[in-house]
């Protein structure tokens, strides 16, 4: 029998890293303060976590300007979707294992 | 580290509902607005009465000058549409403070856009009608650019909203064709928005 655990993708094994992605496959795209208030983390924490994700190519950055203030947005790319959605279908299929 | 993914799915899930939909609206929010719909309607009544007979407003077009009807039914409709939104607004603002969560966060500003747009475009209509002195599909807009603002938000919030939507566009199409306005108003601002309001109270629960 195929081990299921395989198919989990490593990058998606940290929980904030996962709500980033839950959050930004429903989303067009997000801004960063919008994402610390849902994930409810802090700045660096998601700022590195961030980082992971956009070096793994499974997220894009935006640097904009409000005014004088910066407004980074995320957008995901489709390498990130199809991860996401194959780790999605690895978590359900182990489920079903377990069932 | 790695939790149960049953929990992991889960809060996949609620991650993706919490930031892509409001689920937060009151439903004393249109309960309320509902109420304020009857009491506009009502007001409406009484002012049509007292000017004589509902046909009152053609002959005073007929007649020139003296707009007054007019003037105070526009104003009727203004205090009603402002004291719908405040209630409104405030019954909602209660239920996401009580939940510890600031209320102007990514959904709501989608929630906003997207009902005030179509709504928008309505009220402007409406204002142009009024500037030309065609009253005669002034209910029938209001219901039908409620309608489509609801439809468009419901996108972004609690599912009820949709059907309250078409409900009002249905109501349009009757206003359209009866032209029993304050009858449609009545039931479209009124009736069902506290029937929608009530339906998501007691769902949730």
């Amino acid at each position: 029998m195929k081990n299921p655990i395989e198919k989990l993708n490593k990058v998606f094994e940290s929980r904030i890293r996962l709500g980033v992605m839950s959050v930004l496959v429903v989303n067009e795209e997000m801004n960063f303060k919008d994402l610390k208030q849902l994930l409810e983390v802090t700045d660096g924490n998601l700022a590195t976590h961030l980082a992971v994700l956009e070096e793994n190519g499974f997220i894009k950055v935006h640097k904009g300007f409000i005014g004088r203030k910066t407004n980074t947005t995320y957008q995901i790319t489709k390498n990130g979707e199809r991860s996401f959605r194959n780790h999605l279908e690895a978590l359900e299929s182990m489920i079903r294992d377990l069932e | 580290m790695e939790s149960k993914p049953s929990e992991t799915l889960s809060d996949i899930r609620r991650l993706m509902e919490r930031s892509s939909r409001f689920s937060l609206l009151s439903g004393y929010s249109l309960v309320a607005a509902g109420l304020c719909g009857l009491a506009g309607v009502w007001q409406a009544h009484l002012e049509i009465v007292h000017a004589g007979t509902s046909g009152a407003l053609m002959a005073e077009r007929a007649a020139g000058g003296g707009e007054s009807l007019t003037d105070r039914l526009i104003l009727t409709g203004c205090i009603t549409l402002l004291a719908a939104v405040l209630l409104g607004y405030l019954f909602t603002w209660l239920k996401v403070r009580q939940k510890k969560v600031p209320l102007w966060d990514a959904v709501v500003r989608k929630v906003t856009v997207h009902f005030t747009i179509p709504l928008f475009t309505g009220g402007v209509f409406v204002i142009g009608m009024i500037y030309f002195y065609q009253y005669r599909f002034i209910a029938t807009a209001c219901l039908l650019f409620y309608g489509l603002a609801l439809v468009n938000a419901s996108h972004y919030t609690v599912r009820t909203i949709r059907s309250l939507g078409l409900m009002q566009i249905l109501l349009g199409f009757i206003c359209l064709f009866t032209g029993y306005s304050l009858v449609c108003l009545m039931l479209g601002f009124g009736v069902m928005n506290i029937v929608a309001g009530l339906v998501i109270r007691f769902k949730k629960q």
